[in-house]
C-alpha cells in the first residue's frame, strides 16, 4: 500500500480536531479533580513504524520510570492510545483524585490505589479525547479495557502495542499539567495506515464543509 | 454590519471556519495566526470592532494575549473561541474581560448571536 500523504491543510485540520478532543478530555478530568488542567498545543508527527518507540522515548523527560495506561480504540478511526506519567506522579494523582492531601503513605494498598487511579484517569482522558475526535469526524468508536504498565520505558512493549494496532501512520501527542501542582503527563494516539487513510477522507470532508 | 474583525488562531482551518460563518455579515475580516501577530496588528493601528481569540496557541497563548489586549485596548470586545471548555478557564477569561466565550468547533448560530449582541451593544 502506498504511504498516505497529508497536505498542510489536512494536517492543520487534524491538529485542530485533536485540539478539540484534548480540550474535551481536559474538561472531563478537571470536573473530576476540581482543578484546572493546562493543555499544551498538540503535536502531530508521521513516524516510521520502526521509529515509534524511540519517538515516544524522545518525548519523555525521564523514560526510566513511568506509568502507562494503554487502550485500544476501534472504529474507522482506530489505533492505540498511551497515557504516560512519570512514576513519581502516581501518589500526587491519588491525592488529587481522592481529594485527600494527607493520604496514608504506609502499606501496600497505595500501589494498588495508584494503579487504579492512573487507569481511571487514563480511561477518562482517552475516552473523552478519542470520543470527541470520532464524533467530529462522524465516526463511533469502541474501546478495549485499559491496561496498566509500570517501570522503565520498554521499546519492545511500545513496538508490540503499535504492531497490534495495525502498523503506524500518525502519532498525536499532547502534554497536560495540573494547575497549582507539579504534575504532568503525556497522551499519545497512534493510528494505523488504514485509519490514516480514513482520517484523510474525513478531514477532507470537514474542510470541504467549511469552504461551502 | 460594518467594521473590521480580527480572527486570531494558529489553525488555518479554524480561521477558515470562522470566516465562513462571518462572510455574509458585511464585516471585513482580518487574520492573525498568533497572539504576537494580533498585538502587532493592533500596535500598527488596526482598529477592529471585534476580535476572535483562540486560547491554545504556541508562543504567546490566548490568556496572555487577552490580558495584553484588555490592557492596551480595553474597549475592544474579545470573543474567545476555544477547545478548552473547563469551567475554570471560562471563568478566568470572563474575569479578564472577554465579551463572550464560545466552544470549538464554532457553532454558526452561537457565533452570529455573539456578534449581534456585542456589535449591537457597541453601535458598530
Amino acid at each position: 500500500m502506498p504511504s498516505i500523504e497529508f497536505t498542510e491543510l489536512e494536517l492543520d485540520a487534524l491538529k485542530e480536531t485533536m485540539n478539540i478532543g484534548f480540550g474535551q478530555a481536559a474538561a472531563a478530568l478537571s470536573e473530576v479533580i476540581d482543578m484546572q488542567v493546562i493543555l499544551n498545543v498538540p503535536k502531530i508527527a508521521k513516524v516510521a513504524p520502526a521509529e515509534i518507540a524511540s519517538f515516544v522515548r524522545s518525548e519523555i523527560e525521564n523514560p526510566d520510570g513511568f506509568s502507562m495506561v494503554e487502550q485500544f480504540f476501534l472504529g474507522r478511526f482506530n489505533g492505540t492510545s498511551f497515557l504516560l506519567l512519570p512514576e513519581s506522579e502516581g501518589e500526587k494523582l491519588v491525592k488529587l483524585f481522592t481529594d485527600d492531601p494527607e493520604l496514608d503513605r504506609s502499606g501496600l494498598a497505595l500501589d494498588s490505589l495508584e494503579r487504579e487511579t492512573i487507569i481511571e484517569i487514563g480511561n477518562i482522558i482517552i475516552g473523552a479525547c478519542v470520543g470527541k475526535i470520532a464524533e467530529m469526524l462522524k465516526d463511533i468508536v469502541t474501546y478495549q479495557p485499559p491496561r496498566f504498565f509500570a517501570g522503565p520505558l520498554d521499546d519492545a512493549l511500545i513496538d508490540r502495542q503499535v504492531r497490534s494496532s495495525g502498523g503506524l501512520a500518525l502519532v498525536f501527542k499532547t502534554v497536560f499539567h495540573f494547575e497549582a501542582e507539579d504534575v504532568y503527563g503525556l497522551l499519545f494516539l497512534v493510528t494505523g495506515e488504514d485509519s490514516a487513510s480514513w482520517l484523510k477522507k474525513a478531514v477532507d470532508e470537514m474542510i470541504n464543509g467549511i469552504a461551502t | 454590519m460594518v467594521g473590521n474583525v480580527i480572527i486570531v488562531d494558529d489553525s488555518l482551518v479554524a480561521r477558515l471556519a470562522l470566516k465562513g460563518i462571518l462572510k455574509d455579515t458585511g464585516l471585513s475580516l482580518s487574520e492573525a495566526n498568533s497572539g504576537e501577530s494580533a498585538l502587532t496588528l493592533l500596535a500598527q493601528g488596526a482598529r477592529p470592532v471585534l476580535l476572535f481569540l483562540d486560547l491554545t496557541m504556541p508562543g504567546m497563548g490566548g490568556i496572555e494575549t487577552l490580558r495584553a489586549i484588555t490592557t492596551s485596548n480595553p474597549a475592544l470586545p474579545v470573543v474567545v473561541v476555544t477547545a478548552d471548555i473547563q469551567a475554570r478557564t471560562v471563568d478566568m477569561v470572563k474575569e479578564l474581560g472577554a465579551a463572550a466565550v464560545v466552544r470549538k468547533p464554532a457553532d454558526k448560530a452561537e457565533i452570529l448571536a455573539a456578534v449581534e449582541r456585542i456589535l449591537g451593544k457597541n453601535g458598530a
